[in-house]
């Protein structure tokens, strides 16, 4: 489970608008990976423009989520959710108030709500889309949550079970959403495999919900690390059985990502991202530059933990985001260098970049990124700096949409 | 002008009426002479008299917040955590000395001032400028010397009691007198402060809260000896104090933290030799002094909450012993010249205790040693024209790589081309070896740097000082460039870590005065431009330094009543290193009166942000209180009948 720097110094102790236009010619050269270019995207054919610190969000934002023309920032600091206005470039801080002491986590977002995890408390708040007014909030069954998923007339969240400095049981808690207060009802929870469930992703196609779980992250006192303790794993729920309220017949399988003893950051699934056309998924690592892929039809790791897809260079404890294209091009981030990679899954490689997405000589921590199909550009949000960058292209890639 | 200030002691206030009488004690710029001590000639030094903060139930920031070139940082009301920085300078990067005993800790962190009382100090010499030359590592943008209160005179007894808002009382007192017929004096007195801290505040969303948490309880107070006989002058001096508070959480989490707890005590004794004229003769006279002194610290913390949801309660113990050894002999030579040569040594141990999971703690011990011989000079060259030239050597044993050790000279100018102007100007190196946490510390979040090297700065000053019988007005502009800041920032994800982050640099300009306008009215003021900054690209202005700042002040004096209004603002300041989050301008408005009641009883009624601006925060999510008012009666029996009024201040 990945844990936002800020918000953990904060507690623990305790707007430049910037334009880098005319992007540099990507290439290897830049410090990307080895690949085969010829199985991959010309990047000669590839422009990009960054966009450092678009704008300034509030303190320790640990989410974004883009749904038609809104971006939803998530603050967990604040307590509060902002919203962008993705054609309108209008900013509203603190668009949701989700109440002191919460902690947000994660926002999932419908055409008339919004559902807001909470890591610091079990309740989920509901609130409304157009307004942003709180509606309510419903105590439920979650301990430290992670990610948050709305699909159909569910509500998904995965209950880490973080009890510091261990983990307890980890959970895909199931909602049920109403048309009026108490907005959800509680349908139950679903035990995961592995420790430290992280994210929760659906995949209407094929009729799944995932939970990716990070399995259990500790501090090394001697060498000051933040290692990988245990296995991380994706279990696989039937999206049918959940809605019909059947979570006895709900799960389906786990697939294990087995910790890699040579390697002590390798693992720690953060979320699940499918790739165009369904077939697979690349899973970023919330403690070091890898993608792990998964085959979604044989549910069988292509690259796991053993052999890793590393799609920026960086070594130790690394963070990694990833927002998927209907092209088949990814944008990757690196926390630890604030760059971002553009990612090709046609030959599982980066081909351009590294670009900087932040404007200071200090760490400014890309957190997560998402993708605005309608603009092609990936909004990339920044948890140090409490800013969001943009990444404006390419157009396409060649024979994608 | 010293035995003024001597009778300063004792957390004593005097009577106001004797106020109107006597110019005032410096409270804004520097009109202290301190004849025994010429190497601040051209130093950039205000006098903070203690007085008024007494009279008003004030802290002791309620004051240095108005000095020039001061940056005030207090996490809450009274009695919270409150931090010094200078021209920019963060509070590590200025070094504060109690009587001239360091109070730093080795640790880092910089010096909480709501540790003193204010009831215990006479005065708070405010060294703006790099002051390494005299001072030492972590002087890089100043220093202040807490000079307690000392007695002088007769037979002495004061009480002082108060209330306020947000349930903070305070009382005190002392005595003081000559013991025996042989030349020996004692003097003891305490102040004790309580207070809820539970004010109302309006957090970043609009909401009104009241704070949590933020109760304080301290207990403060000072006792020392004196003997004076054929040129010797003994003194030891013993001062402790303890606060147990909350530390409440960031606004938005209040209740996450509501037991957490933070105990801090301080003891700090020094025992001080002068022996004056040690050497006399028609060319030369010398003069010694030999001070050897112990402080002890402890900082605890506590918190039994689940925090991030850990099960392990936060538990850490910090022990901090400091054994220090101060030599000095001074020489003033015919022609008005002096010299200064000091040698000082210091000693500290570091243990702490920190709980690393439910049945466990883990200790480290840690030490440093200091050795630091140092020289300066005060030449009068020419008729209103003095140069002084000064040079410290300083060596410490463990700074993560080993020992290092750097010369930190400076170069002073003092011009006085006309009775009342001074012109001043200042050049100088200093350093500050990384703490002991920024090398070693390792928990869970936050890592020392054991690669670490120094920071070193080079300061220079220029400016005017004009005094006149009724105004004085000072003016300076000054530079700071630091290099290899040392910050706590992040290197991943999980961990923060101490780093070098390469050079930062400050420009001001600092201007104060005060106008006598009449007998009974009197106006003060003061403002401050500050620009600081990273030095790389993009310049990110470096948190919690307004660009301006300053205040006015209108004083009143009618018979035994003296009344006070008091505007004070700062623009708006980051909160984070990159100048994304702010505060936004606050200006404030305090009022009040003080009454003498007879001969010893006096009453003060202040009030303090009488707008009731309740958004202003000096960290992120840790808010400032809103309007409070004050009130405090004081008794002082003075059997020194003979002695003037007015040195009863």
């Amino acid at each position: 489970m990945h844990r936002s720097p800020g918000w953990s110094i904060a507690l623990l102790t305790s707007l430049a608008l910037g334009c880098a236009d005319s992007a540099p010619p990507p290439g290897a050269e830049q410090g990307l990976p080895d690949y085969d270019p010829a199985a991959c995207a010309d990047p000669a054919t590839l422009r990009i423009r960054v966009e450092p610190e678009l704008f300034i969000t509030g303190p320790t934002n640990n989410a974004i989520v883009i749904d038609g023309d809104d971006a939803f920032v998530v603050h967990s600091q604040d307590n509060t959710v902002g919203r962008y206005g993705l054609r309108t470039g209008r900013w509203e801080p603190a668009f949701v108030d989700v109440g002191n002491e919460r902690n947000p986590w994660d926002v999932a977002v419908t055409a008339d709500r919004l559902y807001v995890s909470n890591f610091a408390e079990p309740v989920v708040t509901v609130a409304d889309r157009a307004t942003g007014a709180r509606l309510g909030e419903l105590a439920v069954e979650t301990v430290a949550a992670g990610g948050i998923a709305a699909v159909h007339d569910l509500v998904l969240i995965a209950s880490s079970g973080f009890i510091g400095p261990d983990y307890g049981p980890a959970a895909l808690v199931v909602l049920r959403r109403l048309e009026a207060a108490p907005w959800l009802e509680a349908l139950g929870a679903l035990p995961t495999s592995a420790d430290n469930a992280s994210d929760v992703v659906v995949d209407p196609a094929r009729g799944r919900v995932y939970v990716v779980s990070a399995g259990a992250r500790g501090f090394d006192l001697a060498t000051g690390d933040s290692v990988v303790m245990s296995d991380g794993a994706v279990d696989v729920f039937d999206l049918d059985a959940l809605r019909a309220g059947e979570l006895d017949r709900a799960t389906v399988t786990s697939v294990a990502l087995q910790r890699d003893p040579a390697n002590p950051f390798a693992g720690a699934p953060r979320t699940l991202v499918i790739a165009p056309g369904g077939d697979v998924a690349y899973l970023p690592s919330a403690s070091s530059s890898h993608l792990y892929k998964l085959d979604l039809d044989r549910l069988t790791w292509l690259h796991d933990t053993t052999s890793p897809i590393i799609p920026y260079l960086g070594t130790g404890n690394q963070l990694t985001a990833i927002a998927m294209r209907p092209d088949g091009l990814a944008y990757v981030t690196a926390f630890n260098q604030d760059r971002v990679v553009l990612f090709d899954t046609a030959c599982d490689a980066s081909i351009a970049g590294p670009w900087d997405v932040g404007n200071s000589s200090l760490l400014e921590g890309p957190l997560e990124v998402a993708y605005d199909p309608v603009a092609r550009q990936a909004l990339v949000i920044l948890s140090v700096s409490s800013a969001v960058s943009r990444v404006v292209g390419p157009a396409a890639a060649a024979g994608g949409p | 002008m010293a035995a003024t200030l001597g009778l300063l002691s004792l957390g004593l206030f005097g009577r106001v009426a004797a106020a109107q009488a006597e110019p005032d004690d410096g409270y804004v710029v520097d009109v202290v002479e301190d004849a025994a001590d010429a190497r601040a000639a051209s130093a950039w030094r205000t006098s903070l008299g203690t007085w008024r903060l007494r009279v008003r139930g004030d802290e002791l920031s309620a004051g240095l917040v108005d000095v020039p070139g001061v940056q005030v940082r207090r996490l809450g009301g009274d009695g919270a955590s409150t931090t010094v920085g200078l021209r920019g300078a963060s509070a590590q990067q200025v070094l504060i000395l109690l009587d001239g005993v360091p109070l730093n800790p080795t640790r880092g962190g910089g010096v909480d001032l709501a540790l003193i009382p204010a009831a215990l100090v006479d005065r708070v010499d405010v060294y703006r400028g790099g002051s390494g030359a005299r001072f030492g590592s972590g002087a890089l943008g100043g220093a202040l010397d807490v000079i307690l209160a000392r007695p002088s005179g007769g037979m002495r007894a004061s009480i002082h009691g108060g209330s306020g808002s947000f349930g903070t009382w305070r009382l005190g007192g002392g005595a003081a007198g000559p013991l025996g017929q042989g030349g020996l004096r004692g003097f003891a007195s305490a102040d004790a402060l309580t207070t809820e801290g539970d004010f109302a505040f309006v957090d970043d969303q609009g909401e009104r809260h009241v704070r949590v948490n933020a109760d304080a309880r301290r207990l403060g107070g000072v006792a020392g000896l004196t003997f004076e006989r054929d040129g010797w002058r003994l003194a030891l001096t013993s001062f402790t104090s303890a606060i147990d508070r909350g530390a409440p959480g960031p606004s938005e989490f209040q209740e996450r933290l509501s037991e957490a707890r933070r105990v801090e005590a301080s003891t700090v004794t020094a025992l001080t030799a002068t022996r004056f004229a040690l050497l006399e003769t028609p060319a030369l006279v010398l003069d010694g002094t030999l001070r050897a002194g112990h402080r002890w610290g402890l900082d605890r913390y506590r918190n039994p909450h689940r925090l991030l949801q850990s099960q392990v309660p936060f538990e850490t113990d910090q022990h901090e012993q400091d054994g220090s050894a101060f030599g000095d002999l001074s020489a003033y030579t015919v022609g008005g010249h002096a010299a200064h040569l000091t040698v000082d040594g210091d000693f500290a141990h570091l243990t702490r205790v920190q709980r690393v999971a439910l049945d466990a703690t883990a200790e480290e011990v840690f030490t440093r040693t200091t050795v630091a011989p140092a020289l300066s000079v005060d030449l009068a060259v020419a008729a209103g024209l003095r140069v002084l030239p000064a040079l410290r050597a300083e060596w410490i044993d463990d700074v993560g790589g080993g020992a290092a050790s750097r010369l930190s000279p400076s170069l002073g100018v003092l011009a006085t081309p006309t009775d009342g102007v001074q012109l001043l100007a200042n050049l100088a190196r200093a350093w500050r070896a990384p703490s002991l946490d920024e090398l070693y510390l390792r928990t869970e979040f936050v890592e020392g740097n054991p690669a670490l090297v120094p920071e070193d700065a080079v300061s220079a000053d220029l400016g005017v000082r004009w005094r006149h019988r009724r105004f004085a007005l000072e003016a300076a502009v000054f530079r700071l460039d630091v290099q290899e800041q040392v910050l706590f920032l992040p290197v991943s994800s999980t961990i923060y870590r101490a780093q070098n982050t390469g050079p930062a640099s400050v420009i001001g300009l600092e201007t104060a005065g005060e106008v006598r306008v009449s007998r009974w009215f009197s106006l003060l003021g003061g403002y401050t431009y500050t620009r600081a900054r990273f030095d790389s690209p993009p310049f990110d202005p470096l948190p919690a330094r307004p660009a301006h700042q300053g205040f006015g002040e209108a004083r009143v004096t009618a018979g035994p009543a003296e009344l006070f209004g008091r505007v004070r603002g700062r623009s708006h300041i980051t909160l984070d290193n990159f100048g994304n989050l702010s505060n936004p301008a606050v200006t404030t408005v305090d009022a009040g009166l003080a009454l003498a009641l007879g001969e010893d009883w006096s009453f003060s009624l202040s009030g303090r942000n009488l707008g009731d601006v309740q958004s202003a925060v000096d960290a992120l999510q840790l808010p400032q209180p809103g309007r409070s008012f004050h009130a405090q009666i004081t008794w002082v029996v003075d059997r020194a009948a003979d002695e003037p009024r007015a040195r009863l201040r």
